[in-house]
């Protein structure tokens, strides 16, 4: 990796004709007639005191895992969701997994970008340490932006010590009159998974914290039961984003074919979303960014959801 | 400013919002920083339909406008160029809506960071960003400038705790950025707003994150004979898998400023004293304070104090809060730095502010925060004295590109406004900053929202320049 691999990248994309920029495809693969290319791999830089690495966009996030890890540290990148895919796919379509009431959404975790434009050129955004103001915030940007405004190649990650001990607690017989005092009791759990029966509850820190939260929850007349992990969320592969305060509402009126992230919003379900109302100047704005940086929509045709495509 | 852009905003708003008194315009041509521009008119919006109305006024007539909260930046981020409207954010100063549950609160932009956290403590919650300055500063002021604070290290900057705004754009329109729902559709611009001095638009409701109050906190007061030492025990104790909520240093002259105003108990004779505050679930902060205290030890720690009670954390507090008001004992003026280097250059860094200092035989202040690596040197002088002022720039410059130099940043947490604007191209390219101006035009294609800040502008707009006084470094 280096500077000369960012160019390698920025020439293989080119400035004319569309270009899908490929992760490891676990989602999403580009249409056929589009020219596939690879962002830079392998980490840059990594040191634990500082809480940062930097690595190529086409890197593994499990090969990420396993550098950060042997140094009791991690980069919240939503692998719950899926192991194998790559930095560059995580911080494109910036999904969360379930830990984000506790961790933070994906899109924290990114200090410094590079990324070529549709018109070819590298640009920098952000910077190498965990705190910085200088200059717009084009990381924030760039997450979730699915590469419709660059693809990148090269990124700096914030990391996080790893939580000293983690467990997934499941209290049975939770209904709709009783969600809002166990949340309420709750301190700083990293999920609150609900489907108007049954509570997922993920505690991460110190173990006798953890065994404290499981006491209290008891003494309360919430008795709990360890599981390996949270609940299985395959029979349910539609996402909806709605606010926090609109979960207990939802769940609800769907007990036991929901499963909402409490505190956070989204609801797992086994219907589609309503389409979003989008809003005649937002539409505006997108429309202005894509046309400066990319401005042909030659990168990744067809990606994103309503607004970006 | 015209008398007809004045009676245009006179009925738009009312006469009583709009002011344009010598002494008011004099008060609103700068913020906290040395840099003074030209305020044309100030207008004092109740709500986003008077910010409407001003600022079809301003695209009327063509004529920029600045949002201003408290006027604590130090960027010069709130000072007007060139007759620009100063659209004051003071009256727009309601706590709209609190959601102890979803922990969420809706507000002005007026309203103080304080005072948010404030009405929170009811329901156990507080609004995590906590500047020194948060006494007086508007939340509108901190979103714009993404500002941080001592409990940012473990719990991020202002970007990580806001869902959505409420924009008022220069075309008139007003849009919600983000929402209260985690993943609204499009393109992250709720994120790209968080930071844009101004730039964007106007904010005129702000939906952020409550936290929730430790269950425990553990402050503690260590310190070193060498400030060496001091980053050392900081580099470790990251290094030993800890973000403690805070972790602030002060150098010799910083304590003995702090101890002669506060009266504390600190060390006058160290030469650095670090200043650390685990929170959070009993356990973890009782381990974590013992570990804190090993690992202080192991780099010489000649004592660790920890506070026994409320009361002393408060005063410990204090001092650390206070190092501003202590200083106009030294020396009547002050010019504060704000740059990020990697935590492992930080002794090395510190050097050069040394150096840099002693050379333009200035007396300089450390007070920071060590745990991001974000330094605050503050260079303390006598305006009076002559040519003070080009020996306290030269320095300021100096101190910025050593920073940039070890791989640091122009800025951790004030912004970069007028003060830095010139010194963006030492960290990005041309193509870069074309990005970011593309980002800003986005938002504000008629380039009336706080012009010339932030980017250096290209050749041929520097007449508007002309009119800033005191820029600096
Ligand atoms: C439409 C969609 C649906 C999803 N659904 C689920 C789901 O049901 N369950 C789940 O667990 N996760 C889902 N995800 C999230 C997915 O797990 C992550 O996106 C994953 O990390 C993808 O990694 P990848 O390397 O396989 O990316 P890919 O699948 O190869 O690519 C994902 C998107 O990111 C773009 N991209 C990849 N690398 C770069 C780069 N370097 N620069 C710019 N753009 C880049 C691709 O062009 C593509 O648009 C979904 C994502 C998308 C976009
Ligand atoms: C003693 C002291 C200590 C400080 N300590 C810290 C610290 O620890 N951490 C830190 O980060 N900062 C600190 N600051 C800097 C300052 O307090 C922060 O930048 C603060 O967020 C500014 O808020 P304000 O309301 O005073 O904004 P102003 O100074 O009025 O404005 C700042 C910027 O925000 C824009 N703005 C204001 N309101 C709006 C709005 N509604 N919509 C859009 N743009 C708007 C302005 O145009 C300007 O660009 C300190 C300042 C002082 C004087």
């Amino acid at each position: 990796m280096g500077v000369s691999d960012i160019a390698e990248f920025a020439s293989a994309i080119g400035a004319t004709g569309p270009v899908w920029i490929r992760g490891a495809g676990t989602r999403v693969v580009g249409p056929a007639n589009v020219r596939a290319v690879e962002s830079p791999r392998g980490i840059r830089f990594f040191e634990p005191e500082e809480m940062t690495v930097t690595c190529g966009a086409g890197t593994c996030l499990s090969e990420l895992d396993e550098i950060l890890d042997d140094r009791g540290q991690y980069a919240n990148l939503g692998q719950l969701r899926h192991p194998h895919g790559t930095v560059g796919g995580a911080l494109a379509s910036g999904w969360n997994d379930q830990l984000r009431l506790g961790r933070g959404p994906v899109r924290d975790s990114l200090l410094e970008v590079h990324v070529v434009t549709g018109r070819g050129d590298v640009v920098k955004g952000g910077g190498p340490t965990v705190k910085n103001v200088s200059g717009f915030d084009l990381c924030r940007l760039m997450v979730g932006s699915h590469g419709r405004l660059g693809a990148i190649a090269e990124v700096t990650l914030r990391t996080r010590p790893k939580p000293r001990a983690s467990a997934w607690l499941v209290v049975d017989s939770v209904d709709g009159s009783r969600i809002e005092e166990l949340v309420g009791h709750l301190y700083r759990p990293s999920a609150i998974l609900w489907n108007g029966l049954v509570c997922w509850i993920c505690v991460e820190g110190h173990p006798s914290d953890i065994e404290i939260a499981r006491t209290e929850l008891r003494r309360r007349g919430f008795a709990s039961q360890e599981s390996a992990s949270g609940p299985d969320l395959g029979a349910l592969p539609h996402r909806w984003s709605v606010s926090p305060r609109a979960v207990f509402e939802h769940v609800g009126e769907r007990v036991g074919q929901v499963i909402a992230e409490v505190g956070v919003g989204v609801l797992h379900g086994d219907q589609p979303p309503p389409t979003p109302i989008i809003d005649a100047a937002v539409e505006n704005i997108h429309r202005r960014l894509k046309d400066s940086f990319d401005p042909e929509h030659r990168l990744n045709p067809g990606a994103g959801d309503i607004l970006i495509r | 400013m015209t008398d007809e852009v004045i009676e245009a905003l006179r009925s738009a708003i009312g006469s009583d919002l709009v002011r344009s008194s010598d002494a008011e315009l004099r008060l609103f041509a700068h913020d906290a920083s040395n840099l003074v521009g030209e305020a044309g008119v100030v207008c004092y919006p109740r709500d986003v339909d008077d910010v409407r109305r001003v600022i079809a006024v301003c695209r009327r007539f063509g004529i920029a406008f600045v949002a201003r909260g408290a006027g604590t930046g130090l960027a010069g981020g709130a000072t007007p160029i060139g007759g620009a409207v100063v659209i004051c954010t003071t009256k727009m100063n309601r706590i709209l809506d609190v959601d102890p549950l979803a922990r969420l609160a809706w507000v002005e932009p007026g309203v103080l960071n304080l005072d948010l956290t404030r009405h929170a403590a009811k329901f156990g919650l507080h609004f995590a960003p906590d500047p020194s300055s948060q006494q007086s500063c508007s939340i509108g002021g901190n979103v714009a400038n993404n500002s941080g604070g001592p409990h940012c290290l473990a719990e991020g900057v202002t970007s990580a705790h806001v869902l959505a705004c409420d924009v008022v754009l220069s075309d008139g329109s007003v849009v919600r950025l983000g929402g209260e729902e985690p993943e609204p559709p499009g393109f992250d611009l709720r994120g790209a707003f968080v930071g844009s001095e101004g730039m964007f638009g106007i904010t005129t409701a702000i939906c952020v994150r409550l936290t929730p109050d430790p269950r425990d906190v553990r402050t503690m007061l260590l310190d070193f004979e060498t400030v060496r030492a001091g980053t050392d025990t900081v580099s470790s104790i990251i290094a030993a898998g800890m973000v403690p909520a805070a972790l602030e240093m002060m150098d010799r002259l910083c304590l003995q400023a702090v101890e002669a105003f506060v009266h504390a108990g600190f060390p006058t004779d160290a030469a650095a004293a670090l200043l650390v505050e685990v929170s959070g679930a009993a356990s973890a902060v009782a381990a974590d304070a013992e570990a804190i205290e090993r690992i202080g030890r192991q780099h010489g720690a000649r004592s660790v104090r920890v506070a026994r009670d409320d009361n002393e954390r408060s005063l410990l507090w204090k001092g650390r809060k206070s190092a501003f008001g202590a200083i106009a004992r030294i020396k009547p003026n002050y010019y504060l730095h704000d740059t990020v280097v990697p935590r492992r250059h930080l002794s090395d860094v510190l050097d050069h502010v040394y150096r840099i200092a002693a050379e333009e035989d200035l007396a300089v202040l450390n007070v920071f925060h060590a745990g991001d690596g974000n330094l605050h040197p503050l260079l303390v002088f006598d305006r009076r004295e002559p040519g003070i002022l080009e020996r306290v720039h030269r320095a300021g410059t100096a101190i910025v590109a050593v920073s940039v130099e070890y791989g640091g940043v122009l800025s951790g947490e004030h912004g970069i406004g007028l003060e830095k604007r010139d010194l963006m191209p030492l960290m990005f390219s041309e193509d870069d900053l074309r990005a970011q101006s593309w980002l800003r035009e986005a938002f504000d294609p008629l380039g009336l929202a706080n012009p010339f800040k932030v980017l250096p502008s290209p050749s041929g707009c520097g007449d508007a320049h002309a009119h800033v006084e005191g820029l600096w470094v």
